[in-house]
């Protein structure tokens, strides 16, 4: 075998033009192979990167209905004991609590639905990078707004408060009963109504008063915090809001408990992730949106976790529903109320369509890769047949003095494969010199495509990303695929019979 | 291409409606589309104003508020409807006015009026079932929806002898409903057409709606037969449910354009 591939390496050297150009071919190709293969891996990179770190955490845990329902409701049975849990494996780096919520913004007379996300600013650092996204003003505050409990009213306030409902009505009653009919030729007589009800202490106050006293009741129930709460908002809603740090929003949303829930807020800051779905969120302190939508402190609807390796998210994700024993089980497919434990995904469990797309993404890659370098190789089996063809009277000689037809078969397949390995090394070694430079240099797409991609923000700045995959794959398709290519020329040469190849000149 | 597949149902539904439709004889058809425009007049005339009751039963809640309501529709173009929470505490003052396709929600508490578009329409009113279309009225079922009878039958009892019809309303192709289907039931006796039920499919196949809404108490209020109940349950959520109380109604009377502004919602 060493013989073999002496003599072969020798042949190579005989025609060093043709054999050069041959390379040369082969190396760009492998070489464009494995850079637009970095690249392709920057960008799906860059993709997940923007997924994970700004929104999914490479993990989450949710309520078993959460998602499908995506209700107020359905908190996370025992989330605080769960973060426990989970903060203690190796792998995870931090598990950060969150309530979602909706809340209708409006600035003067904009109003805009906003999707609400209560995030315990310490512990949202160490999972997602939103603090690192402020583009003006300051990142969620880590004290929650002071926001006084309410309480329930006392027989007497329930005895007022039944009495301003009685008395709004009989006022509502008694102009409805003084309403003309549309035909009414003459105006019907204006008696005052008259009421079976003894006058009450209230009757004898103005709209104003009553206004006050029911305002009152209503504060005891339900308290304002003690000053805006301070919300971070993302650049498109600032954008459509018009609203600057500084700014107050009123926020209408609906409340746990079914009644309407309002607040005035202070813009503290504005982020941009580039990811619009972001971008028209707002961000607020965990216990601000608890108290907004009435949910009791501890009851949230989400952890997401950062763990220390993403690739082995999924792994951990299967490992961790294993160690933590969170069984699943909703009682009745109709309620989702009699559900216990925890739901416990990794990023591209709650997110497949990420998943394929990166998939498909991959595959396309690995296409394009057979598609240019079997171009390639058609060049290496025009060159190997030229050789052949050239040394038909040696080939002949080689014969005549004996040697097997399996050996020159050998020396053929030998010498192609020397060809396709050499120049997939060197290929392959530019094109990880021209993944490193584009690593660092990038090429900016800006004003040539749009930045995202699924609604996922992707950085305009294309950088090559530099995997295992993306480097082996082209030298391993050139290498097996000159093998195949090179069958044909030599199964060419090993058929030759002596004495037609000496007569040849 | 999975928005397609999501339709299809939906379309096969309207082909096969549309089909069933042009076979029945064309006065059938109309007197079908009579039958739901005069019920869908039960509770509305020119101008009405009412006093209602609202009992709201949920899983994690309970609560009664008592309501106003004035609304007036003599310019299509620009109907007005003006509801207002009259007690208890927590909601008292609350108000939702509905000026043509523009609804304002006031807030007493923070005296502040939002103004939504119309896509809030179907959203739940004040942690009610019942959305804020469901009382502003916006929707008519014979002037958004193609009609289909399905069942005739005269029924005894409480409605006695009066002539039942089960009626499927499919939504026409560009009418602004989230519904794929209401199945409706209502009864006939001389002049009188009366609600019985309805039930609200999100698609046309659906076999279990998402939402009911009957109609009970038939009496004279306001000077006409109306159901003074109406009540709104939700089958995937056994036990809970709404009830409107009518407690006084009056149609066709005076209602000053000044109810329908700002001030009088802030008020």
């Amino acid at each position: 075998m060493a013989g073999t591939t002496r003599l072969a390496w020798r042949n190579l050297g005989r025609n060093r033009r043709r054999t050069l150009i041959t390379a040369t071919g082969l190396v760009l190709g492998t070489m464009l192979c494995v850079a637009t293969y970095g690249l392709m891996d920057g960008m799906l990179l860059s993709m997940v990167d923007a997924l994970t770190r700004f929104e999914l955490g490479h993990m989450q845990a949710h309520h078993p209905r959460y998602l499908e329902r995506r209700t107020l409701e359905l908190t996370l049975p025992s989330a605080e004991r769960l973060a426990v849990g989970l903060e203690k494996d190796a792998q995870v780096i931090a598990a950060a609590p969150r309530v979602h919520g909706f809340a209708l913004a409006s600035k003067g007379r904009t109003s805009r639905g906003v999707q609400l996300l209560g995030i315990d600013p310490a512990k949202e650092r160490k999972v997602t990078a939103l603090h690192e996204q402020l583009k003006e003003g300051a990142f969620v505050e880590d004290a929650p707004t002071p926001w006084p409990a309410g309480r329930k009213l006392n027989a007497r306030e329930l005895a007022k408060d039944r009495e301003l409902t009685d008395n709004a009505e009989k006022r509502v009653l008694d102009e409805l009963d003084g309403l003309e009919g549309l035909d009414d030729a003459k105006p019907a007589k204006r008696t005052k109504a008259p009421s079976g009800a003894p006058p009450s202490a209230l009757s004898k106050l103005d709209a104003g008063d009553l206004r006050r006293e029911s305002l009152k009741l209503a504060a005891s129930l339900s308290p304002p915090p003690k000053r805006p709460p301070r919300v971070v908002i993302g650049r498109s809603l600032a954008r459509t809001l018009r609203a600057k740090v500084g700014d107050t929003l009123f926020w209408v949303g609906s409340a746990i408990n079914g009644g309407s829930a309002e607040v005035t807020v202070r813009v503290h800051g504005v982020l941009a992730t580039g990811t619009e779905a972001y971008d028209r969120r707002a961000y607020l302190h965990i216990r601000d949106l608890q108290r907004f939508i009435r949910l009791d402190e501890g009851r949230v609807h989400e952890l997401a976790l950062r763990l220390r390796d993403s690739a082995q998210a999924k792994r951990v994700a299967a490992r961790l529903r294993r160690e933590l024993d969170a069984d699943v089980t909703c009682a009745s497919e109709l309620s989702d109320h009699r559900c216990s434990g925890a739901l416990l995904q990794s990023w591209d469990e709650i997110r497949p369509d990420m998943r394929a797309m990166i998939d498909i993404s991959r595959a396309s890659s690995m296409v394009m890769v057979i598609i240019v370098l079997f171009i390639a190789v058609l060049g290496v089996v025009n060159t190997m047949l030229m050789a052949v063809f050239e040394r038909t009277r040696e080939l002949g000689v080689l014969k005549a003095i004996g040697m097997k037809a399996g050996r020159i078969l050998r020396l053929i397949i030998v010498e192609t494969v020397l060809l396709a390995f050499v120049a997939a090394v060197i290929g392959t070694a530019l094109g990880l010199a021209l993944d490193l430079v584009l690593m660092q240099v990038g090429i900016d797409l800006t004003g040539l495509t749009s930045t995202s991609m699924a609604g996922i923000a992707i950085d305009p700045v294309l950088r090559a990303a530099i995997t295992a995959e993306g480097l082996l794959v082209p030298a391993a398709v050139l290498v097996v695929g000159s093998l195949f290519a090179s069958l044909y020329p030599a199964i060419r040469a090993a058929r030759l019979r002596p004495a037609v190849g000496m007569r040849d000149l | 291409m999975a928005m397609f597949l999501g339709f299809r149902p939906l379309m096969l539904a309207m082909i096969l409606c549309a089909g069933v439709l042009d076979a029945a004889p064309a006065h059938a058809r109309r007197s079908v589309l009579e039958l739901v425009r005069k019920a869908d007049l039960v509770a509305r005339s020119k101008t009405s104003a009412a006093v209602f009751e609202m009992q709201i039963k949920a899983r994690s809640y309970q609560r009664k508020l008592k309501v106003v309501f004035w609304d007036d529709q003599r310019d299509a173009e620009r109907e007005k409807t003006l509801l207002k929470i009259l007690g208890p505490a927590l909601w008292r003052g609350y108000g939702t006015l509905k000026l043509g396709s523009q609804l304002k929600l006031y807030n007493p508490r923070n005296n502040h009026v939002t103004v939504v578009g119309q896509s809030l329409l179907g959203d739940a009113w004040m942690g009610s079932h019942f959305t804020n279309d469901d009382l502003v009225k916006e929707t008519r079922l014979a002037r958004h929806y193609r009609s289909k009878l399905l069942k005739t039958w005269t029924a005894k009892g409480g409605a006695a002898d009066a002539t039942h019809y089960r009626i499927a309303l499919y939504p026409k192709p560009n009418a602004p409903v989230s519904w794929g289907r209401i199945d409706y039931v209502l009864w006939e006796r001389g002049d009188v057409v009366m609600p019985v039920k309805a039930s609200y499919f999100r698609k046309a196949a659906d076999e279990r709606p998402r939402r009911e809404m009957s109609f009970s108490a038939v009496k004279k209020l306001g000077g006409r037969l109306m159901p003074a109940i109406m009540t709104v349950t939700m089958p995937k959520k056994p036990g809970e449910y709404t009830k409107l109380i009518y407690r006084k109604v009056k149609f066709d009377v005076k209602i000053p354009s000044s109810k329908f502004t700002e001030q009088a919602l802030r008020r």
